[in-house]
């Protein structure tokens, strides 16, 4: 929805994610939960603009864990709309901060 | 034709140039996912030429995946791109109707983007932890871009 500016768009949007499992880490249980966004933003849907990749969102994510590696992670969509005039669609990224082997 | 007659004429037209802004959308709308989606810019109206190549599936490595004696490289990132003109018109050939001519070029495939990645690096064995990203631009519906966008680790 907020993809598409009829008359200028540039965003960045999700494609694929093949994230690690907790075999694939040096996981434990006290690994940290952390949550990661990235959004494209739309207006009169005229334009549209903004990172709301993965890449983005992981790198938010992991913010305070520059060396950790994400693991058991789940992504989700969110959608933020006003009058359908100013629209945020979000990638939101959860998952365990963990070591990398 | 009287006055009457030039109004509504104008008003057609008027509707048809915002039904074919509308329809833009449309243009970079996802299908249904499965496990191998096509990624080829999409053209619209009487295609003129094309010949692009786009992602479809890439069965990327997880870290616990890694040869044990790999190392790794750091965060890494390529992209490919292809790129596609779409020119709107109107013809009383069709109708008053409006329509486009279009055409598509380039080469978005995880190869081109992995090929890019391996000349900058030429020291890369393999990525891991894959993000696949897409890059859309759309200038006034006429020409547009669509980028694969592979951020990961790499190893050697």
């Amino acid at each position: 929805m907020s993809g598409c500016g009829i008359l200028y768009t540039n965003v960045h949007v999700p494609r694929a994610y093949r994230s690690a499992t907790p075999g694939d880490v040096e996981a434990s249980q006290n690994d940290p939960i952390v949550t990661g966004k990235s959004c494209t933003h739309s207006l009169l849907f005229l334009f549209a603009w903004g990172n709301g990749g993965y890449a983005a969102a992981t790198k938010n994510a992991l913010k305070n864990y520059p060396d950790g590696i994400l693991y058991d992670v789940q992504s989700d969509s969110q959608l933020k709309s006003v009058l359908g005039l100013y629209t945020r669609l979000y990638t939101v990224v959860t998952g365990k901060v963990a070591k990398r082997k | 034709m009287n006055l009457r007659t030039h109004k509504w004429i104008i008003l057609k037209l008027i509707a048809i140039l915002f039904l074919t802004f509308l329809n833009a959308p449309e243009l970079f709308a996802e299908k249904a996912s499965y496990e191998a989606r096509a990624g080829m810019i999409s053209s619209g109206g009487f295609v003129l030429f094309y010949n692009s190549r786009g992602p479809l599936s890439y069965n990327t490595l997880s870290p616990g995946e890694l040869p044990k004696e790999s190392m790794d490289l750091g965060e890494v990132q390529c992209k490919s791109c292809q790129h596609g003109i779409s020119i709107p018109f109107i013809s009383s050939l069709i109708g008053q109707k409006s329509s486009s001519v279009s055409g598509a070029l380039g080469d978005g495939s995880f190869k081109k983007a992995l090929s890019n990645l391996l000349s900058q690096r030429p020291e890369l064995r393999g990525i891991y932890d894959v993000k696949i990203d897409f890059q859309k631009v759309n200038i006034l519906g006429i020409y547009r871009k669509l980028c694969t966008e592979v951020t990961a680790r790499g190893f050697k």
